[in-house]
């Protein structure tokens, strides 16, 4: 039943674009928020029988594969489509384009689970190609200038990432003689000194870097998230990167690369020069898409930072920071929706004090923030946490003190953003805003909360959910 | 030695489909970059791969792009003329460095040592399509679907709006 | 029985001071008569039981633990009794001051504090109590007039000093005998680490005692403090409590020998401050701060007696402990009698108010010859037993005392003259004799200086020998007329010397005050004097420099991690963050070219 995941977005594509009437046609737009409703569901309950059904029956397609991280990635993508999806309904205005929206929303679903769920690197560079087209699509979605350029910047960057995934496939194909992982594992942890293969494995890792904004092949990163629209900066932040960078690189180094000590001091190097040199550069921008654009940056160096330290602690942390990420970096852009809804403008200098007008706003990035940063008990301790005893454990005291060091930067471009935004006296142009409507706030309030709990519930989540998924790649 | 020729080649009418200025120069190039393509997979034995190429690429899409340009009308004379003309001898630099990893990488990686393995050569292509690799046939739907969205999204407004 | 009479003997001081804080005017004063009677009635009925306490306190060996025995009942005994005369005295003193409340609650807790650190059994009990007239004494100064804040301070700190110094000392005893338990202590003073601990401790118990070099603080409170607390804290229980715990350091705690270093050093510490504090006594022009120097004085003979190691200078030194409790606080309810009818103490404006306030000049010339070591007052017979265990010494210790006897008796004929003696012809007119409430503690007191002096066999006898116990005390015989003729001859010579001088004294300058002035502006001295009135010797004022200048120190190093962490780390980052910002420069080829760069690195890296 698991392609079911895959069938039911294309069915609802279909079904969207069908020439039937305009009652019937406004009904679909309710058909992302619903998937991924569902999607959401299924994976809080993972023994569930439904995930196991149907696969003895050959009812499912092949390649594909759930373990405990894809069921956890699964569960981000449904999380942010979902309110990415709600969020579009209130900024999106023009109903053709909202329609437009919802078909690229489903398409880009479908891409995501696909990549989350397969076993073959062929089939996952597929997947990840229809993410990327729906996400060039997406980010020009309401044609205006500055969207145009950062999509170009997209394109073109993404291209060479495929230019650069495709060779390496084909070397390794021609090497293994099959695509699938475990035929690419064996090959590889049988010849992983030798120079092609090796430049092979390279070619990829900078590939996925492309695609996940690591310093420093993230140009297109700041432009393509601060230009898009609302909801596609939301879904592009929130987990298409991730999905389609990180994810993968997390997925094909431990699975068929294997952590070489050469690979893992790259990954190291690279996560600390992102999070260094995210951070620096988060600090001095003026506009707040893209010191949120910044910000990603540097979290996703944390996440590489981690998987370069390895062991069961480093995967697993790596992982648990994804997830966190995720949803704070969905909540900060959903809080960005709402401001440049209410307030018209992204300037950080022309706002103030809006948490007075906007407190369900405010209340909720001052959460979203203090988990960014790594304050107790909100989830992004924890994480951050165990990514600093893998690094102990691993014996890299340098990358430590950097990853804990730049938490305080973390904190600073973080507090400076609050404090320009949200906290003083209430700015000239800003009389007049009010609180976004609860389609905005809604999903807001309700990340805010997994935050909470996901923090205070880690202590008890620990040993049940995340050393077995670090343990099991 | 035809190999060389041919890749020489495919750079160098890809360069000229990119820099050029009129729209048609540039389909025009992309079709015969897919046709040197088309040339060098048929040299390199794989005949099915060729005949997909040409077929897909060189001939329907050449068709449709140059088919769609010829309906549009030329710009104005006015901006063609203050065009910045295209210095192709700055991108020498480039075509060196090119050249220089092409060498480097053949001398690091010519010796291939690993053992190639032998893919099963005459496998019915339709079973491995559609039995091997069905997952990739889906998600190619897919992104079809996600390309025409994409056109749609983009161009459909035009005709609206004039 | 006698368990909870210990308890009560120190809960009900407590009880009683914090609720004079809280009570109106005359039922705090009815609470507080009522609380010293109790106590004194407790104490003496506790007298000379035997009776051990022992409660769970903290952990670690630190127990709740009272003892009762012959010299803890003993001073108990006699603090109680002087906190009831001096209840008794300050009813009519401060009857016309304000901040009552305080006072009296002060009294009672300081009552209290004695009280427990006279009956504990284990040392960081008593160092609790002990600690705890800490802040009795400042509230007790504090509330003096306005100004005395700051000898209040002095006052702290002087003390807070030297009670660190002696936790330190608690604490290395506590190491080197295992237990924190007083009576199961009994160290020898052989190797450095129990002679350091000593020493700490001494230092701390005398410097409760008020020697040198903690003593500044004692003539400022003089003149800020109001008076019955002169009487009460420095003349009396302080010096009963520093006195008793020196003498259960240097007799149970550590075995201190005849002879030894530790002997030595004691007994100069004492000769100096004997010296030292009379030098000063006699240059000085107030009443209070005259008999404050002298209290300070004193105490140099008890720390010599105790320091000689020997039975008699031993027992010399407790007896003089008694004594000087007795006439100190004769003489400062007398200056307080004073004050209250003349409304003054500087002694220029005093003078001929002798013959109206006879009652309170007679018990001063009791006090001044107890204290000058007159026969047959009590202070001779003490003085006696000190000088036979100094002589047995050295004979230097003993000329040292001697010459601060004769000083003693020059400034208290000084005194006495300019106070009492002489015309006045502002004051002799309308001054009366001070209330009988504030004479019956006086009188009390006086009269057992005579007591103690004539039979001196009852103090010394059934008080102070059974405290050195039976086999010190062995063959030895104390009370009575002192055994050595040689040291009454020469006691006596001595002064006679001190009345030539005065009347010397007199006869240049004309008037009681200057009749110390010879010596005063006497070549080596006045230069001395000088600097001493600056307060150039004053250990605290050369403490606050020092610290003055560390804490200017401190400031500067604050200053300059403040500035690393608001202004050098600030403009690193933004530095850092503008020269990241122009690199991103928007465009899309210069970031290609980022990325081709970065991989080629990194092939390089990985196939190297």
């Amino acid at each position: 039943m698991t392609s079911l995941l895959l069938i039911l977005p294309l069915a609802g594509f279909i079904l969207a674009n069908l020439p039937a009437g305009r009652a019937f046609r406004r009904m679909c737009i309710v058909l992302p928020l619903v998937l991924s409703a569902v999607q959401v569901l299924l994976t809080l309950f993972p023994k569930a029988s439904w995930w196991t059904a149907g696969n003895a029956a050959g009812l499912s397609l092949g390649f594909l594969r759930i373990d405990g991280i894809s069921m956890l990635m699964l569960l981000a993508i449904g999380l942010v489509v979902f309110a990415s999806s709600l969020i579009s309904t209130a900024t999106v205005r023009d109903e053709r384009k909202n329609r437009s929206f919802v078909n690229l929303v489903l398409l880009s679903l479908l891409g995501m689970n696909g990549v989350v769920m397969v076993t073959d690197i062929f089939t996952l560079y597929v997947f990840l190609e229809i993410v990327s087209v729906c996400s060039f699509v997406l980010i020009a979605l309401q044609r205006e200038q500055a969207m145009f350029e950062g999509a170009f910047k997209y394109v073109v960057l993404s291209a060479v990432a495929t230019m650069l995934m495709l060779t390496s496939i084909g070397i390794l194909f021609l090497c293994a003689g099959g695509t699938s992982f475990t035929d690419l594992s064996s090959m590889i942890a049988r010849n992983h000194a030798d120079y092609t293969v090796v430049f092979a494995i390279l070619m990829f890792i900078v590939g996925l870097f492309i695609k996940g904004g690591i310093i420093p092949f993230h140009g297109w990163l700041p432009d393509a998230y601060s230009s898009a629209a609302a909801p596609v900066s939301i879904l592009l932040a929130g987990i298409v990167t991730k999905v389609s960078g990180v994810y993968t690189l997390i997925r094909l180094v431990v699975e068929v690369f294997g952590a070489t000590p050469k690979t893992s001091q790259v990954l190291l190097f690279m996560g600390a020069l992102s999070i260094v040199a995210g951070a620096l550069a988060a600090l001095g921008q003026k506009d707040f898409k893209r010191m949120l654009a910044y910000s990603s940056i540097s979290q996703v160096g944390y996440i590489i930072l981690s998987l370069g330290a390895g062991g069961a602690l480093g995967i697993a942390g790596a992982v648990f920071h994804l997830f966190n990420h995720t949803i704070f970096k969905t909540q900060l852009f959903i809080n960005a929706a709402a401001v440049e809804a209410q307030t018209g403008s992204r300037d950080l200098d022309a706002m103030g004090g809006l948490a007075s007008r906007m407190p369900v706003t405010g209340a909720t990035s001052v959460v979203a923030l203090l988990s960014a940063a790594g304050i107790p008990p909100l989830a992004g301790f924890w994480s951050k946490l165990v990514i600093v005893v893998a690094l102990w454990k691993a014996g890299h005291p340098v990358y430590l003190a950097v990853a804990v060091l730049a938490s305080l930067l973390t904190l600073a471009y973080f507090l400076v953003l609050q404090r320009k935004v949200f906290f003083g006296t209430v700015a000239p142009g800003c009389d007049s805003v009010k609180e976004a409507g609860w389609r905005i706030t809604g999903p807001s309030v309700a990340f805010s909360l997994i935050i909470i709990a996901v923090g205070v519930a880690v202590p008890f989540l620990l040993d049940t959910i995340l050393l077995p998924i670090g343990r099991m790649l | 030695m035809l190999l060389m020729i041919l890749l020489t080649l495919l750079v160098g009418i890809g360069f000229y489909a990119v820099l050029s200025k009129t729209l048609l120069k540039a389909a025009i190039g992309l079709g015969a970059v897919s046709a040197a393509l088309t040339v060098l997979l048929f040299s390199m034995d794989s005949p099915l791969a060729a005949v997909f190429e040409l077929s897909v690429c060189a001939g329907l899409i050449t068709v449709i792009f140059v088919s769609v340009i010829s309906m549009t009308k030329a710009a104005a004379p006015r901006d063609q003329k203050e065009a910045e003309p295209n210095h192709y001898l700055k991108y020498l630099p480039l075509l060196a460095t090119g050249a220089i990893v092409f060498c480097a990488m053949r001398y690091w990686l010519g010796d291939a040592p690993v053992a190639q393995a032998t893919v099963t050569a005459g496998v019915d292509v339709r079973h491995a399509l559609w039995d091997l690799r069905g997952t990739d046939v889906f998600a190619q739907l897919a992104v079809l679907f996600s390309g025409v969205s994409g056109v749609i999204v983009l161009f459909k407004e035009l005709k609206h709006d004039e | 029985m006698m368990e909870k009479m210990m308890l009560l003997a120190v809960g009900i001081p407590f009880i009683f001071g914090v609720g004079a804080l809280m009570l109106p005017k005359y039922a705090r004063e009815a609470a507080t008569m009522l609380a010293t009677v109790l106590n004194l009635v407790l104490c003496v009925r506790m007298y000379d039981q035997e009776a051990m306490l022992s409660l769970p306190w903290g952990g670690y060996g630190m127990l709740f633990e009272l003892r009762q025995y012959h010299f803890s009942s003993f001073i108990l005994a006699a603090a109680a009794g002087f906190g009831f005369l001096i209840s008794l005295y300050s009813l009519y003193f401060m009857r016309n001051r304000d901040k009552g409340n305080q006072f009296y609650a002060y009294l009672l807790l300081s009552l209290g504090m004695v009280n427990g650190a006279v009956l504990a059994n284990n040392l960081v009990l008593m160092l609790f109590f002990w600690e705890g007239l800490l802040g009795t004494i400042f509230g007790f100064i504090a509330i003096g007039h306005r100004e005395a804040f700051r000898s209040a301070v002095k006052a702290f700190i002087l003390i807070g000093v030297s009670d660190v110094l002696m936790m330190a000392g608690i604490g290395m005893t506590g190491l080197l005998a295992g237990t924190l338990t007083m009576s199961a202590i009994h160290l020898p003073l052989t190797s450095a680490a129990s002679c350091a601990a000593f020493l700490l401790l001494a230092v701390g118990a005398t410097s409760k005692a008020g020697s040198l070099p903690f003593h500044s603080w004692i003539p400022d409170a003089a003149t800020d403090a109001p008076l019955p607390f002169m009487a009460l804290m420095p003349a009396a229980l302080e010096k009963l409590l520093g006195i008793y715990f020196l003498a259960r350091i240097t007799l149970d705690l550590y075995a201190l020998q005849k002879g030894s270093a530790m002997s030595v050093i004691l007994m100069t510490l004492g000769v100096v401050t004997i010296l030292v504090a009379v030098m000063m006594a006699l240059v000085q022009k107030d009443f209070k701060r005259l008999l404050s120097y002298h209290a300070i004085s004193q105490v140099g003979y008890m720390i010599l007696g105790i320091g000689t190691a020997v039975p008699v200078g031993i027992v010399g030194g407790i007896f003089h402990m008694i004594n000087h409790a007795m006439y100190k606080s004769c003489l400062f309810l007398t200056g307080g009698s004073v004050e209250s009818q003349t409304g003054s103490t500087d002694l220029a404006k005093l003078g001929g108010i002798g013959r109206r306030m006879p009652i309170t000049f007679i018990c001063f010339i009791v006090a001044a010859a107890a204290i000058s070591g007159v026969p047959p007052f009590n202070g001779f017979f003490s003085k006696e037993l000190v000088y036979d265990g100094a002589l047995e010494c050295h004979w230097l210790f003993y000329a040292g005392a001697l010459l601060g006897s004769f000083l003693t008796a020059a400034s208290f004929l000084k005194l006495g003259h300019a106070a009492f003696l002489g015309r006045n012809d502002a004051l002799s007119t309308r001054v009366k004799e001070a209330p009988l409430g504030m004479l019956v503690p006086m009188v009390v007191i006086a009269g057992g200086c005579v007591l103690f002096g004539v039979a001196n066999q009852l103090p010394i006898d059934n008080l102070i020998v059974p405290i050195i116990g039976a086999q010190r005390a062995a063959g030895h015989h104390f009370s009575g007329a002192p055994e050595n003729i040689f040291l009454v001859i020469m006691t006596v010579t001595v002064l006679l010397a001190a009345y030539v001088n005065h009347m010397y004294g007199v006869g240049r300058t004309g008037n009681g005050v200057g009749a110390v002035d010879h010596i005063h502006y006497a070549p080596v001295f006045h230069p001395i004097y000088e600097c001493a009135e600056k307060r150039l010797f004053d250990p605290y004022d050369i403490g606050m420099t020092l610290v003055q200048g560390i804490a200017r120190l401190a400031w500067r190093i604050d200053r300059a991690n403040d500035w690393l962490y608001n202004v050098a780390a600030v403009k690193t980052a933004l530095y850092l963050s503008c020269s990241v910002r122009r690199l991103h420069n928007g465009s899309y080829a210069v970031y290609i070219v980022w990325t081709v760069v970065g991989a080629v690195f990194l092939c390089i890296y990985m196939n190297a």
